[in-house]
């Protein structure tokens, strides 16, 4: 298996499908166990926020394919692009980038959220777009309709996820921390260093967000806790779950 | 998430070897060859010839003590003091020029010898170096015929100054007896092809490890789910994604 480095970095936007490895799989069902249990502050559903510490951690992808792990279960799930800078949930999600979204709800050009949620295909996931680029992101994130929005979304969601932009890129996903009931920091293996993440979370401390935990991302099969234990292989040929593991995955090729 | 804990594992220095290995091969196996060819193309060789010299001890004593062995070690020191200076270098000088054609200052000798003593014993070693074998040999076969007698007329000359019968005694008997002549060594003795190697060899290795493991000690890059432990002790880790390809 390549390592993966700055270099020859790829970005993933794919959700999990029948192809996918099955260690990968049951990482997501493992991440949305683990944050099944986070409260919301106050009533209604429980609002996450993923962020990371730099660019090309992968967090758009660990929150897409979290959202769709969730819907799986059967609750209603919402995921918000809140990245009005450089979204990417289109490239999951299949709508065109600058279809209108959150920008166009904060900035009152559309008065209804209701107006701009995108159905999926699967009936219990729809999605927020970002909306166009607007001028003044930060600000449209800092004034009253955001938390108003996020209210509401609360009453109608089981869960509600919010992708943001790098903390160590811009401060978006900090100066909502108010609304948020718990943050997910994406670290990408081979790629973040501990200097950065420790700023990044610094900033989520200062503020006095709730740290819901770290996500490791993109670990490589042979040196993360995957290298033995949860590899697709053992289980195709040795263990009693085999029959959840019956698609032979480039991982066990490899 | 804390700051970086400067701490080191065992298998922290196995994960450095792991990587550093194939390298860590070259390295040693470039640094041989270079060794190789340098010491056996470029390094001058040098030959050696020993003289063994015993010291003999004319004081009469009925038994052997501690401040005999004590006085001869002692005498030892200093017939090698008396070898190593002028007073034998410039006879020695003339002597190569006269008998063997071989011009040498009395300078030029000294930097030739070593000597070296064995402990609690009445042996000591005169050791000539030269990049000629041949004149090794001469060198040390001079000392070993010239050195004795020029040592006896010192001690002679000491000795009839006193007046005392045992000294009188001493006037005639030898100060050193060569116990061992020199012998033309054609193999040289300098320099040492697996000695050179072995520091090759050890230099190289531990030379490209310790790079190795200072970039990895400072490495801040987060690669596993135990440096994200390593560091924090604070968040827990709640997801272990594996790498995956879009299909």
């Amino acid at each position: 298996m390549k390592k993966i480095t700055k270099k020859n970095i790829k970005e993933v936007h794919s959700l999990i499908n029948d192809e996918t490895p099955f260690a990968v799989k049951e990482s997501f069902s493992m991440l949305r166990t683990n944050i099944l249990y986070t409260r919301s502050k106050g009533d209604g559903a429980p609002v996450f926020a993923i962020t990371s510490a730099g660019e090309s951690s992968g967090k758009s992808t660990v929150i897409a394919n979290l959202s769709y792990a969730f819907a799986n279960t059967s609750k209603k799930v919402l995921l918000i692009d809140g990245d009005m800078r450089c979204p990417v949930q289109q490239e999951f999600f299949g709508y065109k980038k600058g279809t209108a979204g959150l920008s166009e709800v904060l900035s009152g050009i559309v008065k209804d959220w209701h107006d701009v949620v995108v159905k999926t295909d699967n009936s219990f996931m729809e999605v927020i777009p970002s909306g166009h680029i607007p001028p003044n992101p930060s600000e449209l994130l800092l004034g009253p309709e955001f938390p108003a929005i996020i209210s509401e979304l609360k009453r109608e969601y089981d869960y509600v996820f919010i992708d943001f932009p790098p903390i160590g890129v811009i401060a978006d996903a900090v100066s909502v921390a108010n609304v948020i009931d718990g943050y997910i920091f994406v670290v990408r293996a081979n790629i973040s260093d501990t200097v950065t993440v420790n700023d990044a979370l610094a900033n989520l401390e200062n503020v006095g967000a709730n740290i819901v935990g770290i996500v490791l991302n993109d670990v490589n099969y042979k040196d993360g806790a995957f290298g033995g234990k949860y590899s697709g292989k053992k289980y195709s040929k040795y263990s009693k779950y085999s029959k959840y593991a019956d698609v032979e995955t480039k991982l066990d090729k490899e | 998430m804390n700051k970086e804990k400067n701490e080191v594992s065992i298998s922290f220095f196995w994960s450095v070897l792991r990587r550093s290995w194939l390298v860590l091969l070259i390295a040693v196996v470039i640094a041989s060859m270079l060794t190789g060819l340098i010491t056996q193309f470029v390094l001058e060789k040098k030959y050696s010839s020993s003289v063994t010299f015993y010291v003999v001890n004319n004081t009469r004593t009925d038994y052997i003590s501690s401040s005999y062995l004590s006085a001869t070690e002692q005498l030892a020191n200093d017939y090698i003091d008396i070898i190593c200076s002028d007073t034998v270098m410039i006879p020695l000088s003339e002597h190569l020029r006269d008998e063997h054609g071989i011009d040498y200052s009395a300078t030029a000798l000294k930097k030739k010898v070593s000597t070296s003593t064995k402990e609690d014993s009445s042996i000591f070693y005169i050791k000539i170096t030269d990049v000629n074998s041949e004149h090794a040999y001469i060198i040390a076969s001079s000392i070993s015929e010239i050195a004795p007698q020029i040592i006896k007329d010192i001690v002679k000359d000491w000795a009839t100054q006193s007046d005392s019968s045992e000294n009188t005694a001493k006037e005639s008997a030898d100060c050193v007896k060569v116990i061992e002549q020199p012998k033309l060594d054609a193999k040289h003795d300098s320099p040492s092809l697996i000695k050179n190697l072995a520091i090759a060899v050890l230099l190289s290795a531990s030379g490209v490890y310790a790079i190795f493991f200072l970039i990895a000690f400072n490495d801040t890059v987060i690669k596993t789910e135990e440096d994200i432990k390593k560091y924090t002790d604070k968040y827990p880790l709640i997801g272990v994604i594996p790498y995956w390809e879009n299909n």
